[in-house]
């Protein structure tokens, strides 16, 4: 094989390496985590990034290596068929293997934590997913859903910080996705389904609420707000916005934005 | 070929290169102006089709540009032929049929140029008073600001990193069109149709019946949006962007409403329009100054529930049930007549033959041929259903007083207060009363879900399926 395809295929690998080496420095990484058990999902990302990483530049290079060396315009040798060897087939069988068996055993923990181990704390909110925009309701004073006093907001998620946050995700109409980046939350709305999703936001501040499944033609503008925020401006909020919702006159002040 | 012409051989094979590089340049330039015609710049759209809707007895051709005269003319003469039984006759009318085509087709169009004339001078009159889709203009009497159309107009795009402009053709134009019409490519799919703002009517809005809504009231539908449609909220747009967009609907508005009485006045009356400032601004200012008095007509209750006003909460709940059982009586009895549309239990499903404005018209048995050339086929309107606690106009009481108070305009709801010409037929009492009933209608027998947590705990204890 001609030296310059040799290389070329030798770029491969290098130009991986130093994307993955430039981006976290230039900002394109992961988003910041501010979260209680983001920890985990991260640590597994770089563990199998790790993992795939150095699998992916061994065989590049091996590829490398193979194609540099057995040019065929320079090799004079005839090509020498075998019909394999059993040892080699029982190791790329069983060291993979071996590889997603631990990963399936190492990662449970996490996926426990966030798909199984449910805070025993009352919902604190319920996401209607719809195409194209996030409809919020919350139980207002009473503590209980379907009753005159549930708050309703659309696109506007406001959770207290440092505290158990329990939300019932639902989707009026197609497969949706309720994707928090910096809480490292990713969960399918389902439609038909009430799909229960918990997290702990460690601090306060505005972040993204985006949907994560392509849902139809508005998919990219079906765009939320997280705002976390003290309890005691959560509870603020939160009687603010019911006490606007039962507004009998037109408020003295325009709201301003 | 001798070696003698080598140079001569050379000479060819140079001038074969420049030819072939001529050619490719040739190319190149060609695919470059046809690139550029494939984006060349959208145009406002003639609204003929409220024209012809509103005059069914007429022939829709007579509203448009067909093209269509001279294969009308041939079908006629064909016709003629056919008719025919004398054959000597018949080898007259085929030896003088291509003149008889000429001369017929000539004969259709002349009477044709002048409705051709009026259309341009339509066409001149709209583009004089409010430019293209990509140079927006406004008079100063349309009360507009060009600056807030100038950043919602025209193709999307990203200038110095942070301003965005081109917004409604990045948010809205999908669904509402360029010439905002309702009728954008995915406007067929949805249900309701997206608003076509063209008639100058609005649904939801603060102001009385037929009154322009507030541009509070257009900026609330596009921060809130529409629930129950396919309007999707805005929130999150930066305000500066929301109001330009809230313009930009002003302007289409002002500008479909401007057409269609230009349209009305050429084809409807046969009057001849004359291109001269003070004309246009005669047809601007009836609809720029029904814009600017929108804020005037904003209704305001002058009164307010007594349970609001009540302090003691068991006074506050008894107040409240009073208001709600006032409000049910009224609500199935002869002076509100809710239930003749919403039905006696509030599911919206007692009348089904309902129409909008934007719908009425478009009756596919008057138009025969004509409906199916629409690209919107006639939609029905279903009376809210009460139960669902989802309300299109807001959800606040007042949004509901005043959706009772003044109606929905533009769709068959009527008001209850009084308007021009009409007593009230509910006192604001009485409304509130009914405020409070439908508010309670989602809510009937208070059914409190507990959390999925509890739910299960209960059920294995009760020892019943999870």
């Amino acid at each position: 094989m001609n030296k310059f395809w040799c290389l070329l295929f030798l770029a491969v690998p290098v130009l991986g390496v130093a994307a993955f080496a430039w981006a976290p420095g230039a900002g394109y990484w992961l988003p910041r985590d501010i979260s209680d058990h983001g920890w985990q999902i991260d640590h597994l990302f770089y563990f199998v990034l790790t993992l795939t990483g150095a699998v992916f530049v061994a065989t590049e290079l091996a590829l490398f290596w193979f194609a540099w060396k057995y040019d065929g315009r320079t090799n004079t040798q005839p090509v020498r068929f075998t019909h394999g060897s059993h040892d080699v087939e029982v190791l790329w069988t069983l060291a993979p293997a071996a590889t997603l068996v631990f990963i399936a055993i190492y990662q449970m923990n996490a996926w426990a934590d966030v798909k199984m181990r449910q805070p025993d704390v009352p919902v604190l909110a319920e996401v209607t997913a719809r195409q194209f925009e996030w409809r919020i309701r919350y139980p207002g004073a009473d503590g209980r859903f379907d009753t005159l006093d549930d708050v309703h907001v659309v696109n506007d998620l406001h959770v207290p910080v440092d505290r158990d946050i329990l939300i019932t995700l639902k989707s009026q109409d197609v497969l949706h996705s309720f994707f928090l980046p910096n809480l490292r939350i990713k969960q399918d709305a389902v439609p038909g389904m009430k799909i229960p999703v918990w997290f702990r936001a460690r601090d306060v501040g505005e972040f993204d609420l985006v949907c994560a499944e392509l849902c139809g033609w508005g998919h990219y503008k079906m765009k939320g707000r997280l705002t976390v925020q003290s309890a005691s401006a959560f509870e603020q909020w939160l009687a603010e916005t019911a006490a606007a919702q039962e507004a009998t006159q037109e408020p003295e002040v325009e709201e301003s934005e | 070929m001798c070696p003698s012409d080598a140079g001569e051989r050379r000479r060819i094979a140079l001038e074969g290169r420049r030819r072939r590089a001529a050619t490719c340049c040739a190319l190149l330039w060609l695919a470059a102006a046809a690139g550029c015609g494939g984006l060349s710049a959208p145009q406002f759209r003639l609204n003929m089709e409220d024209i012809i809707r509103e005059t069914p007895d007429k022939d829709p051709d007579e509203f448009r540009i067909t093209g269509r005269e001279r294969e009308q003319v041939r079908q006629g003469l064909l016709e003629e032929m056919r008719r025919e039984k004398d054959p000597q006759k018949i080898e007259q009318l085929e030896a003088n049929f291509g003149a008889a085509l000429d001369a017929g087709t000539e004969e259709v169009l002349k009477l044709k140029r002048d409705k051709i004339k009026k259309l341009k001078i339509l066409n001149t009159a709209l583009v004089a008073l409010f430019g293209t889709p990509d140079e927006p203009y406004v008079f100063p009497e349309s009360g507009l600001d060009i600056k807030k159309i100038r950043l919602a107009a025209g193709p999307a795009q990203t200038v110095n990193s942070n301003v965005r402009r081109g917004l409604y053709r990045q948010h809205c134009v999908h669904c509402h069109g360029v010439s905002g019409d309702g009728a954008g490519p995915t406007a067929m799919f949805l249900n309701p149709y997206p608003r076509d703002y063209r008639q100058g009517k609005f649904k939801f809005k603060s102001t009385e019946f037929a009154a322009k809504p507030t541009d509070a009231d257009l900026l609330h539908t596009l921060t809130e949006g529409i629930p129950g449609t396919a309007m999707p909220s805005f929130k999150l747009l930066p305000l500066d962007e929301r109001e330009a967009l809230v313009e930009y609907v002003k302007y289409l508005s002002m500008r479909g409403e401007v057409e269609l009485a230009m349209a009305r006045y050429l084809f409807v009356d046969e009057e001849d329009l004359e291109l001269s400032r003070s004309t246009l601004v005669e047809f601007l200012s009836e609809s720029a100054e029904s814009w600017s008095a929108a804020a005037e007509h904003v209704v305001r209750p002058q009164t307010q529930p007594a349970h609001v006003a009540a302090t003691d909460p068991a006074e506050k709940a008894r107040l409240l049930a009073e208001s709600i059982e006032r409000g049910r009586k009224l609500f199935a009895g002869e002076k509100a007549a809710c239930v003749k549309c919403h039905g006696p239990t509030g599911l919206g499903d007692s009348e089904d033959k309902l129409y909008d404005d934007w719908n009425k018209d478009k009756d596919p048995e008057k138009f025969g041929a004509e409906a199916a050339t629409w690209v919107l086929p006639r939609q029905q309107l279903r009376p809210r259903n009460l139960r669902l606690g989802i309300y299109r106009g807001g959800r606040r009481p007042l949004d509901l007083f005043r959706r009772i108070y003044t109606g929905i305009y533009g769709g068959p709801m009527p008001g209850a207060g009084p308007s021009p010409g009409r007593e009230a037929t509910l006192s604001e009492e009485e409304i509130w009363s009914v405020v409070d009933y439908i508010r309670s209608l989602p809510y009937e027998g208070q059914v409190a879900v507990p959390p999925p947590r509890q739910l299960t705990q209960r059920s294995r204890q009760s020892g019943s399926l999870p």
